[in-house]
């Protein structure tokens, strides 16, 4: 699927594209990421998602792994944008938005009744503290709300506006 | 992870499985079921058809993704999903509903009439039906290989 992201020092949208991530090019520690992206994928039920350039497509901007969870429904693992669009001096930014907003299409596809469009997703953080300030900037920056056991949700309606946003960016019907 | 040097939104969620209690499960199923039998049915449509529309835009796209679901399949999901008959939506498409189980298998193709019929009741672009019904066909003649030999310098230097 098609989508923008913003190169930080040009201010320009760059085209990118979000697709299924082949195991052999999924992220790992050794490549400087947080997670090993491969390990977790090679699980039963995860379906790994690449976000590359349309210019330079083997190079991995971020990745995330969506999966069916048997309370939640549809969940988002891990996501996690490349070393090198980490923090304010990234290259490109609305990475980690694209790839959400994915998400919460895929908990449309997936997702089978009363958790039709619902993404569940972990405000992870080793302290009380900072798991509270995460779960604080993705209400704001995300609208997603916080359930009784520390995960986040992100309901249809905010869904819908993630992916008008950061995936259709467009009011026409035809969604091309 | 050091947040001096990381936005909130980097990295997102952890690599071990939510492991939730029984009664963390059970109070999670009950608030969902009572939150999805108090929605109102046009919302309950609406959430239907942006899945629909989001798994066209998605296979469409991108041949990797194509999970081996023509669009035949895809609509046959979604009018089982919205209980509307295949004898009623074949009338109302102006189809013979003794042809209809070809269309949604896939095994008969929509023309360009009937892709547009289906732009106008689902919202869905008519290219997007035509280009995702080609792109199983596409993949596999791909994957056939007997297009390898050919190049423009052929003609070129006849």
């Amino acid at each position: 699927m098609n989508v923008l992201i913003l190169a930080k020092g040009s201010n320009r949208l760059v085209d990118a594209i979000i697709r299924r991530g082949d195991l052999n090019e999924l992220p790992t520690i050794s490549d400087g990421w947080l997670f090993n992206f491969q390990k977790l994928a090679s699980k039963i039920g995860k379906q790994s998602y690449v976000l590359v350039r349309e210019e330079s497509i083997d190079l991995v901007e971020g990745c995330m792994i969506f999966s069916m969870h048997e309370s939640f429904g549809p969940y988002m693992d891990l996501l996690e944008v490349s070393p090198m669009n980490k923090g304010e001096q990234g290259l490109f930014k609305n990475v980690a938005a694209c790839l959400i907003a994915y998400a919460c299409g895929l908990s449309f596809e997936f997702g089978e009744n009363e958790d039709k469009g619902i993404l569940t997703f972990e405000a992870y953080s080793k302290t009380r503290e900072g798991r509270e300030k995460l779960i604080e900037l993705y209400q704001q920056k995300y609208g997603a709300v916080s359930n009784p056991y520390g995960y986040l949700e992100i309901y249809p309606k905010q869904g819908k506006i993630l992916m008008e946003k950061y995936l259709f960016n467009s009011n026409t019907p035809s969604h091309e | 992870m050091n947040n001096k040097e990381f936005n909130f939104d980097d990295a997102i969620g952890s690599d071990k499985n939510p492991e939730l209690s029984k009664k963390q499960h059970d109070t999670i199923r009950a608030a969902r079921k009572a939150a999805y039998e108090n929605r109102p049915n046009h919302d309950t449509v609406e959430d239907l058809l942006d899945g629909f529309r989001f798994s066209l835009k998605r296979n469409a796209s991108d041949l990797q993704t194509t999970e081996g679901k023509n669009f035949g399949q895809y609509l046959n999901d979604l009018l089982r999903e919205m209980n509307i008959k295949r004898s009623t939506f074949a009338n109302y498409i102006q189809i013979s509903p003794r042809n209809i189980n070809k269309y949604l298998s896939g095994e008969r193709k929509f023309n360009i009439e009937q892709a547009l019929m289906l732009e106008k009741i689902f919202k869905i672009s008519a290219k997007t039906v035509l280009a995702l019904q080609w792109n199983i066909e596409i993949a596999k003649a791909r994957k056939k290989g007997s297009l390898d030999g050919l190049s423009l310098n052929d003609l070129l230097d006849a």
